[in-house]
């Protein structure tokens, strides 16, 4: 019998099919080789639709699944098929499961946890995203996000400002940079971490090919936090998914009145463990055996080098949110020149971001002094 | 035959033109060759009308000429030439060898304000002959020292003076006033905004170009105002050079040594920005030389423009090149340039919603980047203040635009006294061998910097920024050497320190 990786390459080529064409295969007895040469009645059999089977066919003349190996071998892909020992189990266990993924960079990941969330996120959300995936990286833990605008991008850029390792599953082929500007993103995601698709070379971005992947997150995620979705979003499609997979789905809070809060709102509503603090998220995720955050030494860690003045920005700033210059100035009695200074250094130590033009907050997770 | 001389323009540059007037029989017509431009050969009404308010009938056939014949002659500046031209041919007046004249004659023999009465000076100093202009330009033409230059009301008293019967009297050189610069708006009028006005202050400092990034209303453009009431009075070499560049273009002498402020809108052309056009023209750049261009509204400029904008930024100076042959104008300029955090203009502010998709953001963004913003030296975002921190600020009166300037023009002279023996004027100006050996870094600041440089992914080019930005807060601190917080301090004007 021949091996059962062409048919599963060439199947999975369509972007339309998933594992339960494969085990109709198997219920009715059809040999990859049957579905490597591609005629009407295997398809119809496997109940693929005609439009599909059509291409099927072409595909399977082209030699698409040869190719595909070959590229994949040229590029440093691996292409991991529903059949390889390689397969994660987290994975198979889906009804869905993708045919075939494919994989650069460093795999397994251990114990990914994900952090999802809409594109359009705010300032305040970004930060949330990038102190997440910090905290992530700090207990050791692993990233998983889509790679995406907004939140998926400051997960994967906490993580690895960290140290830490992530990966991101894709929504379009291994070889597609998507969105334009993410290039020297997915360059520093692969340096320590993976991409992951199961799309193959050179699939474009379609918008219907996104939501479909988020089953690909949510089911290699051991948890998911979703930070700012609204409603109907991608974030919102992983969290259900997740939940119904059996995942811990941890949302943070919103504004009642922001669209970009009702999303995970809702969620928390329906049962999902509201993320009201990142230090005890973290612990808790490390099941309480690393507890960096709550030592109360690392307040005084941050502290440590710290000058007079940007001590008493930071506290300004732990007070209230969305802060100017003029402000910090009047209630810390400094000149501009010392809280730019002050703002500068606190920024690039990531303790403080700027959440609107001018305008300066505490990062999240920076814990409150008693 | 007779002949004048007059003048006509080449970029900022005065030619030498003469004019030659011939007056044979026959029926009355008069002709003017010479690469004449409609505003020239229009001239023979007013001149015709002038010379019979003294009397003068033309008749017979005339023939004017306008040498070299080869180069194009524009403006009504050339009436009062032809029109003298006309009155030696009659046999009237018999007119100074050599002298240059310019002016626009009205129908009644007044002289009317010309443009290229600065540029005429600089000639005439330079061929060492006399000057004749309009009574209305004597203001500019008297500071130019070294010049032998006569005001002239009308065409009568010139006539006059020519006969012997009256005397012109000189128009005395003048220094430029010492008067201070009235800033509009004043930093006294500007509530709030402390880091946009360090900013600016330091900016104005070190010559460092500028974008400044806020909601509307934040007052950006307010601000980009103000900060041409903070940058040193031009020297007396500078004012000459903008004398220069705007009695070229026709804008009267203001008085006082302030800097121009020009504001370019986005739709702007090319060649209203860079100059050209039929009789080249400055352009904004070249009309802001030695003082500030605003582009507001900067990420709707178009691609084109601001590539054209780059050499002379680069260079201060532009060259246009026409088929008529090529001009140089000046165009040294502090650019300031501001825009909106995104295309909606609300992203990050504390009450308006931000109404833009993810990807308009990021292509906005990515806007930013280009042509000319590696010319920028300082990224400064402005908050929008909300009415009750407008509130809380108000008691006070901030500093005024005056005490600021002092500090500026302290710390301009510490960069002369430092940079003039290699070549430079200013900390903006520094190129990079510079930067790196005598910029008088403290081991303190370098430790620091060098510290933060990884974690910020500071480039090459950023670390140079930086290092400009630091040593002009150093100058204003009237600190030999850059401080940790001095670099620290220039650390939070960089691009990455925008909102994102």
């Amino acid at each position: 019998m021949t091996s059962s990786r062409p048919a599963l390459i060439l199947l999975n080529g369509l972007t339309t099919l998933d594992a339960r064409v494969w085990e109709r295969s198997r219920e009715r007895d059809i040999s990859p080789d049957d579905i490597l040469r591609g005629d009407g009645k295997t398809c119809t059999a496997l109940g693929i639709p005609e439009a599909s089977a059509r291409a099927l066919a072409e595909l399977a003349a082209s030699g698409f699944h040869e190719t595909e190996q070959e590229r994949a071998d040229r590029e440093n892909v691996r292409i991991v098929t529903y059949d390889d020992t390689a397969y994660p189990d987290a994975l198979r266990s889906l009804s869905d499961a993708p045919l075939a993924l494919y994989i650069a960079g460093k795999w397994p990941l251990c114990a990914p946890t994900a952090v999802v969330g809409t594109r359009k996120c705010s300032s305040y959300g970004r930060a949330v995203g990038m102190a997440l995936g910090r905290a992530i990286a700090q207990i050791g833990g692993t990233v998983l996000s889509g790679g995406a605008l907004g939140i998926d991008a400051s997960a994967h850029e906490g993580c690895l400002d960290a140290g830490g390792a992530t990966a991101a599953v894709l929504g379009t082929g291994p070889d597609v940079v998507y969105p334009r500007g993410h290039e020297r993103l997915y360059r520093r995601i692969l340096e320590g971490g993976g991409v992951i698709t199961e799309y193959p070379f050179g699939t474009g971005p379609k918008t219907w090919l996104f939501p479909r992947r988020n089953r690909i997150i949510a089911g290699l995620a051991e948890r998911l936090a979703v930070v700012e979705a609204p409603m109907k979003s991608g974030a919102m499609i992983t969290a259900r998914l997740a939940l119904e997979y059996g995942r811990d789905v941890w949302a943070v809070p919103g504004r009642i009145d922001e669209e970009c809060g009702r999303g995970t709102n809702r969620l928390i509503a329906d049962g999902a463990i509201p993320l009201v603090d990142i230090g005890e998220f973290a612990s808790i995720i490390s099941n309480g055996q690393l507890s960096l955050f709550s030592e109360p030494s690392a307040r005084e860690a941050i502290s440590n080098g710290m000058t007079d003045e940007e001590e008493k920005i930071l506290h300004i700033l732990e007070k209230n949110v969305h802060q100017t210059v003029d402000n910090i100035a009047a209630e810390g009695t400094m000149t501009a020149a010392d809280v730019l200074s002050g703002l500068a250094v606190l920024a690039a130590r990531s303790l403080i971001y700027q959440s609107g033009p001018g305008r300066w907050s505490a990062a999240p997770g920076i814990r409150k002094q008693p | 035959m007779s002949s004048v001389h007059g003048i006509t323009l080449r970029g900022i540059e005065a030619v030498r033109v003469e004019t030659e007037v011939e007056i044979t029989g026959g029926l009355f017509s008069m002709s003017i060759v010479g690469l004449p431009d409609a505003a020239v050969r229009e001239s023979r009404e007013r001149v015709r009308a002038a010379l019979r308010t003294e009397g003068l009938q033309i008749r017979g056939r005339v023939a004017i000429n306008l040498a070299p014949a080869d180069l194009p002659k524009e403006g009504a500046l050339l009436d009062l030439p032809i029109a003298l031209g006309l009155a030696a041919a009659l046999g009237a007046v018999s007119v100074p060898e050599g002298a240059l004249f310019l002016g626009e004659l009205s129908l009644d023999g007044r002289l009317r304000r010309v443009r290229g009465a600065v540029p005429a000076a600089i000639l005439a100093r330079k061929l060492g002959v006399s000057l004749y202009v309009p009574e209305e330009n004597a203001r500019e033409v008297s500071l130019v020292s070294g010049v032998r230059a006569y005001a002239v009301p009308d065409l009568a008293t010139l006539l006059a003076a020519f006969r012997g019967a009256s005397v012109l009297s000189p128009v005395e050189p003048v220094a430029p006033e010492d008067e201070d610069v009235r800033p509009d708006p004043d930093f006294s009028d500007i509530r709030g905004q402390a880091s946009a006005r360090r900013a600016l202050e330091i900016a104005a400092a070190g010559h460092h170009n500028v974008l400044l990034v806020g909601s509307p209303g934040s007052g950006k453009t307010m601000l980009a105002r103000a900060l041409r009431g903070i940058l040193p009075p031009l020297s007396d070499a500078e004012l000459l050079e903008t004398l220069l560049v705007q009695s070229s273009a026709g804008s009267p002498y203001a008085g006082g040594r302030a800097r121009s402020f020009r504001a370019v809108h986005h739709t702007a052309s090319t060649v209203s920005v860079c100059g050209g056009g039929h009789s080249v023209s400055p352009g904004e750049v070249t009309l802001a030389h030695r003082g500030v261009l605003f582009l507001d509204e900067f990420t709707e400029f178009r691609r084109d423009l601001l590539e054209a904008l780059r050499q002379p930024l680069e260079d201060g100076q532009i060259t246009v090149s026409r088929a008529a042959g090529s001009v140089q104008f000046p165009s040294r300029v502090l650019l300031v340039a501001a825009c909106n955090p995104c295309p909606c203009g609300w992203y990050g502010d504390p009450v308006e919603r931000c109404s833009c998709s993810a990807s308009d953001v990021d292509r906005y963004r990515r806007k930013l980047s280009g042509p000319i913003i590696d010319r920028i030296d300082m990224y400064v975002s402005v908050p929008r203040l909300l009415p009750e921190e407008l509130m809380s600020v108000g008691d006070t009166t901030p500093e005024d635009s005056a005490s600021i300037r002092a500090r500026v023009r302290k710390a301009r002279e510490a960069q002369l006294l430092r940079w003039e023996p290699s070549g430079f004027h200013c900390n903006a100006e520094l190129p990079e061998r510079l930067l790196r050996k005598s910029i008088g870094l403290s081991a303190e600041a370098r430790a620091f910097l060098s510290g933060i440089a990884g974690s910020l992914r500071l480039s090459g080019r950023g670390i140079s920024r930086v290092l400009k930005v630091a040593r002009s807060i150093a100058d204003l601190a009237g600190s030999p050497d850059i401080s940790r917080a001095h670099a620290a301090e220039a650390l939070a004007y960089r691009k990455g320190g925008l909102p994102v």
